[in-house]
């Protein structure tokens, strides 16, 4: 490959530009690898470009970079914990480790038929009974649910939490998470049941649908189990998972919906 | 750039400090809506933090790879649905804004502003990066709209940024 006549093709600024589709990147790259006077040519159009868009610099409106970091690190009394299991003894009433015993299809959903036990009897909850047959039955599976169980009951048993199923859309059918929604403090956890394995370069992204409007909760992390706290929410008509590239997108890919439910 | 793995709210600081401005700006170019920039800029910045592992340094350097970020973050939400429905996309207007003259981008460009340098910019050069960079055109879709061959357009480019280069008199050991 004549490299001199590869830089003169422009290809390399359309790369800077960002104006190259996909598989166009992939070759640029492919060659940038190769070829050290084309990463020094690409060096010198992207900063002479940086350079210029620098001159577009604006500041940005006051107070921005306080809601920014809070949003990332949260303010004093949100540290975005992720609650995670406690597979560590625990001391069950007798009936609860009885019925917590019987239940050998455990997975978190047993919270949710142990919830439905103790708490007024709701419809929602009705239809999760059915979904157990869904469960897998393994040893570890039934000692981390029973684990977090633990910290999922004292959820559930505020009387101020709302449980929300998401179920599976037409892209997975067999797709299933859990909304926990403190209706209180406006909390809002996701505990992900089930969803397909994200390909490469994309993740999982949260929604609340608020007003219509789908305002983005947070990125859901797959590799961790158990609850996850999400961003507060203090109203929403439904909540729901799509897959967007890596990182997220401030809209959802609606062609790419996985799981919904409304509270 | 150590701060970004460091990943904690005074490594965020900094960077914010160095380089908000500078990505505000190219946000604010592409979503002319104020607040809707605001919330574009958090947006990059929360995915910023959230994929700093994923920065390569050999790659290039961190300005760009933030830049490129907010950039396509603004350009995702212009090609979003719903935005085509509420609005129609922003025309490129040839108005040269009021740069605000930050002093925390240390750019060796001395005494060129903004406006001397697009005056400087020859003009169909400067429609190029315009549309391609701001307006998030390929050079396919640059083409049609311009009613011009694509290889016209891909003369342009590699124009525009050498003209570019020289205005902006980038020296090879510029940090």
């Amino acid at each position: 490959m004549n490299v001199k006549e590869y830089i003169a093709s422009g290809i390399l600024e359309a790369y800077a530009l960002g104006s190259c589709a996909q598989a166009e990147k992939e070759e640029v790259e492919a060659k940038l690898a190769q070829y050290p006077e084309l990463r020094e040519e690409l060096r010198l159009i992207e900063q002479s470009l940086g350079t210029y868009a620098s001159l577009y610099a604006k500041e940005p409106p006051a107070g921005l970079q306080n809601k920014i970091a809070s949003a990332l690190f949260g303010n004093e009394e949100n540290k975005g914990k992720v609650i995670g299991l406690r597979p560590n003894a625990l001391t069950l009433p007798r009936w609860l480790a009885a019925a917590a015993a019987a239940l050998l299809l455990a997975t978190t959903f047993s919270a949710i038929v142990l919830y439905s036990m103790l708490s007024d009897s709701n419809e929602r909850f009705a239809e999760t009974e059915k979904e157990n047959s869904l469960l897998n039955s393994s040893l570890a599976q039934r000692d981390s649910a029973i684990g977090s169980m633990n910290k999922e009951m004292a959820l559930l048993k505020d009387p101020m939490s709302q449980l929300i199923v998401l179920k599976g859309m037409k892209k997975a059918p067999d797709a299933k998470a859990m909304v926990v929604w403190n209706k209180k403090t406006n909390e809002v956890y996701l505990e992900v049941e089930r969803l397909p394995q994200a390909p490469q370069g994309m993740q999982y992204q949260f929604w609340a649908i608020v007003d219509g409007k789908p305002v983005d909760a947070g990125m859901i992390h797959t590799d961790s189990a158990g609850m996850h706290r999400m961003k507060d929410f203090e109203k929403a008509d439904a909540f729901a998972i799509t897959l967007e590239k890596e990182g997220g997108s401030p809209v959802p890919n609606l062609e790419e919906m996985y799981a919904m439910g409304k509270p | 750039m150590a701060f970004l793995t460091r990943g904690d709210r005074q490594a965020f600081s900094v960077i914010y400090n160095a380089y908000s401005s500078a990505l505000y700006g190219v946000i604010a170019r592409i979503i002319t809506d104020e607040e809707a920039a605001a919330d574009l800029l958090q947006e990059a910045f929360i995915k910023i933090w959230n994929s700093r592992a994923s920065y390569d340094p050999s790659r290039g350097r961190l300005f760009t790879w933030l830049l490129n970020i907010a950039r396509n973050t603004a350009i995702d939400t212009t090609r979003s649905k719903q935005y085509k429905a509420g609005q129609k996309i922003q025309p490129i207007d040839n108005s040269v804004k009021q740069v605000n003259r930050s002093s925390r981008i240390a750019v060796n460009y001395d005494s060129i502003g903004l406006k001397e340098t697009v005056a400087k910019l020859k003009p169909e050069l400067r429609q190029i990066i315009d549309l391609l960079y701001f307006g998030g055109y390929t050079q396919e879709e640059a083409a049609k709209e311009l009613n011009m061959p694509v290889g016209t357009v891909k003369t342009r480019t590699r124009n525009a940024l050498i003209q570019l280069r020289e205005l902006m008199e980038v020296k090879k050991d510029e940090r």
